[in-house]
C-alpha cells in the first residue's frame, strides 16, 4: 500500500488496561489507508473493541506508535479533537454513544463540540437526517427508538463529522436480519461518500464478501492479514483460532478435497456468484 | 408511570403549543391559586383538567391516577388534621372547635371544626397546585423545559445535569427490568427468602452496572470530543394557537379580577 494512501498506521503497538497483567494488544502493526474496506475478525476478548479505541485516541498505548497521516499522535485535547474529526468511531452499543435526548440534537452534539455556526450545524444535521432517513424522527426522544434506530442514529452522530476513516465496532449486533439488510445498505451509502471503513465483526460470510482487507486478531496479536482471499485460503490456521471459514471458502475447499475438475477460473467465477448473490439479497 | 408521563408529553394534542406560552400559563395560574380562595382553587383546577383532558387528549384515567398521589398524601395527613386531644379540665378553650368528641378517661379525643376547614384548605390547594404542574409534565417534554431554563440564563451545570439525569433514568429502569427479568426466569422471586436475596442482588447489581454505564457513557462523550460543555443544537417547530392564547389570557385576567374582587369583599 503505497504511503500517500495510508492515513492510520499502527507500529509495534501495546496496551494493557490498568491492573491488568497481559497485555490486551501486543505487537500491532498495520495500516488503514484511503478508499478501502477493513475488517477485524477475531474471537470474543480478542482486543478488536480496544484496538478501536486505541484508533480514536481514547486509549494511549504503552508502547509502539499510532501515526496519523504520518504524525504521531499527540495527546493533547486540541490534536485529540481534531483526530476524532477525522477517524470516527461507532460503538457496539449505541446506548453508551447517544447523549442527547432527541434525535436532531444529538446528531448536532459533535458539531456543536467543533464550534461550528449554528447555521452549519443546522444545515449539516438536516442533511445527515436526509442521507439517513431519519427525518421523521428529527424531534423523536432517543429513549424510544427502537435498537436498529438507535444504531442508525450513532452512526449519523459520526458521520455528520464527515470523518475519512469510519471504525464500526461489531455493527450488526443486536440486529435482526430486516435491520442488517438496512445496514448493509447504510454501508455503501457511507463507502460512496469517499469515507474509509473498519468494521469489527464475527460475521465471515460479509467480510469475505464486503472488505478489501482482512485482519485477524488472536488474543490480542496480530495472527494474519491480507485480503479476504489470501486470509480465508488459511483453512486450517482460522480452524485452529476458532474462527472457521466462510461459507464461499468452505464451499471450494469442498470442491478440491471432492477432486471435481475445476479451473481456478471457473472457481473465481463461483466466488464473484456467490458473493454478488450475497450483496443482492442483503442491501 | 415515568415512562408514561413522558411518553404523553411528547404525544398530546398541545406538544407543539409554543412551550414559553405553556410554562408561563402554568407559572401564572400557579401564582394566582396560591391568593385564590378555595372556591377559586377549584374552578382553577377545574379549568387546568379541561385543558389536560379535552384540549390536550390526555386519558383522564391517567390523569385521575397521578391526581390520586397528593390525594393520598392528603389522606394520611387527615387524622393529624381532624382529631384534636385535650385534657377535660381544658375543655372550655375549645368547646367551640367541637363537632363530636368522646372521653377516655381524663382525656377528650374530638373532631376539630378548624381542622375540618384547614384539611379543606389543604385538599383545594394541593389539587389546584398539582394541576398546575402536571398541566406542563404532560403537555411539554422534558427537553423542551430544559430549553426554556436555558433560554432564561438557567446555568449550563444544571441543565447539563437534568440532560443527563434524563437519559440516566431511562437506562437505570432499563437495567433494573432486564435484571428482574433475568430473576424471575430463573425462579428468583419464589418465596420471601429468596425475593430478599434477588433484591439485594438487583440492588448491588444495579450499582455496578450504572457505574459500567457511566464509564461507557464517558468514553462515548470524548470519543465524539466532549470539551467540558454538553452544547447542542434543536429544531423548534412549535406554533402558537391563538384560541389557545385568548383563552388562557382572557382566563387568568378574570381570575386575577375575581381574585381582587374577593378580597375587596372579604370572603
Amino acid at each position: 500500500m503505497s504511503s500517500e494512501f495510508e492515513l492510520l498506521e499502527f507500529e509495534n503497538v501495546q496496551y494493557t488496561y490498568p491492573g491488568s497483567q497481559q497485555p490486551t494488544l501486543e505487537n500491532i502493526t498495520c495500516q488503514f489507508g484511503r478508499y478501502q474496506r477493513y475488517a477485524v475478525i477475531g474471537r470474543n476478548g480478542c482486543g478488536k473493541t480496544t484496538l478501536f479505541r486505541l484508533a480514536n485516541g481514547l486509549y494511549r498505548p504503552q508502547s509502539g506508535v499510532i501515526s496519523w497521516r504520518g504524525q504521531p499522535l499527540q495527546y493533547k485535547r486540541r490534536s485529540l479533537n481534531q483526530l476524532r474529526q477525522n477517524v470516527g468511531l461507532v460503538f457496539q452499543n449505541p446506548e453508551q454513544q447517544l447523549v442527547a435526548t432527541t434525535v436532531s440534537e444529538d446528531i448536532s452534539y459533535g458539531l456543536c463540540n467543533l464550534g461550528l455556526s449554528t447555521s452549519e450545524i443546522a444545515q449539516r444535521v438536516r442533511q445527515i437526517l436526509a442521507e439517513f432517513d431519519l427525518v421523521s424522527l428529527a424531534d423523536f426522544p432517543i429513549n424510544y427508538l427502537s435498537l436498529g434506530q438507535k444504531k442508525r442514529v450513532s452512526i449519523a452522530d459520526i458521520m455528520v463529522l464527515q470523518p475519512q476513516l469510519l471504525f464500526l465496532d461489531e455493527p450488526t449486533a443486536y440486529l435482526d436480519s430486516y435491520q442488517v439488510t438496512n445496514f448493509h445498505g447504510l454501508l455503501n451509502q457511507i463507502q460512496q461518500q469517499g469515507t474509509t471503513l473498519v468494521i469489527a465483526t464475527h460475521n465471515l460470510d460479509f467480510v469475505e464478501a464486503w472488505a478489501d482487507w482482512v485482519l485477524v486478531l488472536d488474543g490480542g496479536k496480530l495472527a494474519c492479514q491480507g485480503t479476504p482471499k489470501a486470509v480465508f485460503s488459511q483453512g486450517q490456521q482460522l480452524q485452529d483460532l476458532g474462527l472457521g471459514v466462510p461459507l464461499v471458502g468452505d464451499l471450494i475447499n469442498w470442491l478440491q478435497a471432492e477432486n471435481m475438475a475445476l479451473s481456478e477460473t471457473q472457481l473465481n467465477q463461483i466466488q464473484q456468484q456467490i458473493r454478488d448473490r450475497y450483496w443482492r439479497s442483503n442491501s | 408511570m415515568h415512562h408514561q408521563i413522558d411518553a404523553i408529553a411528547y404525544t398530546n394534542r398541545l406538544r407543539y403549543l409554543p412551550s414559553e406560552h405553556k410554562l408561563t400559563f402554568a407559572a401564572t395560574l400557579f401564582c394566582l391559586s396560591l391568593a385564590a380562595p378555595p372556591l377559586l382553587q377549584i374552578l382553577i383546577t377545574i379549568w387546568v383538567t379541561i385543558w389536560v383532558v379535552i384540549y390536550a387528549k390526555i386519558p383522564l384515567g391517567i390523569y385521575l391516577k397521578l391526581q390520586a398521589i397528593p390525594f393520598s398524601f392528603w389522606l394520611t395527613s387527615i387524622p393529624a388534621l381532624l382529631l384534636g386531644v385535650v385534657n377535660s379540665a381544658n375543655l372550655e378553650l375549645i368547646k367551640t372547635d367541637i363537632i363530636w368528641g368522646f372521653n377516655l378517661g381524663d382525656i377528650l379525643i374530638y373532631f376539630s371544626n378548624q381542622g375540618m376547614q384547614q384539611a379543606g384548605f389543604l385538599l383545594t390547594r394541593s389539587l389546584v397546585l398539582t394541576s398546575c404542574m402536571y398541566f406542563i409534565l404532560l403537555t411539554t417534554p422534558l427537553v423542551e423545559i430544559i430549553r426554556i431554563f436555558r433560554k432564561i440564563g438557567c446555568p449550563s451545570l444544571i441543565t447539563e445535569l437534568l440532560m443527563l439525569m434524563y437519559r440516566f433514568i431511562f437506562m437505570l429502569t432499563e437495567t433494573a427490568s432486564q435484571l428482574l427479568i433475568a430473576q424471575q426466569v430463573r425462579i428468583g422471586y419464589g418465596d420471601w427468602k429468596t425475593t430478599i436475596r434477588s433484591l439485594g442482588i438487583v440492588t448491588s447489581q444495579l450499582l455496578q452496572q450504572t457505574l459500567e454505564n457511566y464509564r461507557q457513557i464517558c468514553l462515548g462523550l470524548t470519543a465524539r470530543g466532549f470539551n467540558g460543555e454538553l452544547r447542542v443544537w434543536s429544531v423548534y417547530r412549535h406554533q402558537p394557537n391563538p384560541r389557545y392564547t385568548w383563552e388562557g389570557c382572557c382566563g387568568c385576567l378574570l381570575l386575577l379580577v375575581s381574585i381582587g374582587w374577593f378580597y375587596v369583599l372579604g370572603i
